[in-house]
């Protein structure tokens, strides 16, 4: 069995982090990821799709463009192509999670400077797409696990 | 087919980064009464910190400290609890 920790805060959501890959961008990087089952597709907001070096204007040129809403309100989205994610399982392994793409979330309006740096800041989503894959157990107070 | 391989040096990055990241998400109360309205970064598993106005600033102080800013924890820290409805 391939087990995967995530971090369980009471009164917050399940983190993981995992790296993020991306070949044909040379990004290999470790990032955080809300686990989030109220998204389809694995998602990177703007900025930290900027911050790891995905030039969003260029993605503009050549990818779909989508619109995303949340109770929050709407936003514009980007495909980017040919991303892994590496985890680390609990057996001291790595686990590897191939996804067509993942979505880039064009940042919403800020309401003030507070909301521009809580953006800046933002999670990236996990999505379905890979959750679906495992099952999500909640076995400990501060712990949960992907597992299969 | 995979042409990138995951090395131990990238899992290793991967779990430096997960301990600061633990750390920072189990310690986000404590530090909004020093650093409210604030940037920080958590570094060498949760022993070190370093806070900033900026973004930009912190990722200056964080390599003037000899550390690489994608295995530090970093957030800006809200002055009130901010919950995330996805």
């Amino acid at each position: 069995m391939v087990s995967i920790q995530l971090l369980a805060v009471k009164g917050d959501h399940c983190y993981v982090t995992a790296l993020f890959i991306c070949e044909h961008l040379d990004i290999k990087t470790p990032l955080k990821f809300v686990v989030d089952t109220g998204t389809i597709h694995t998602t990177l907001p703007e900025a930290k799709a900027r911050e790891i070096g995905v030039d969003l204007e260029k993605l503009e040129t050549y990818k779909v463009k989508l619109k995303m809403g949340g109770i929050g309100g709407g936003s514009d989205a980007r495909m980017l192509g040919g991303v892994r994610l590496a985890f680390n399982a609990t057996n001291g392994t790595s686990v590897e999670e191939e996804l067509q793409f993942v979505h880039v979330l064009r940042n919403p309006p800020a309401r003030d400077e507070e909301d521009r740096k809580i953006l800046a800041t933002f999670p990236c989503l996990l999505g379905l797409d890979i959750v679906r894959r495992f099952t999500l157990r909640f076995p400990e107070k501060h712990f949960a696990y992907l597992e299969r | 087919m995979a042409t990138v391989t995951v090395e131990k040096s990238d899992l290793d990055k991967l779990t430096e980064f997960t301990k600061n990241t633990h750390w920072l998400l189990k310690n986000i109360e404590s530090l909004r009464s020093k650093y409210a309205g604030r940037y920080v970064a958590v570094f060498d598993s949760g022993r070190q910190l370093l806070d900033a106005e900026s973004m930009e600033e912190l990722t200056s102080k964080i390599i003037r400290y000899g550390k690489s800013p994608e295995t530090c924890a970093i957030d800006f820290v809200t002055r009130e609890p901010y919950l995330l409805i996805l």
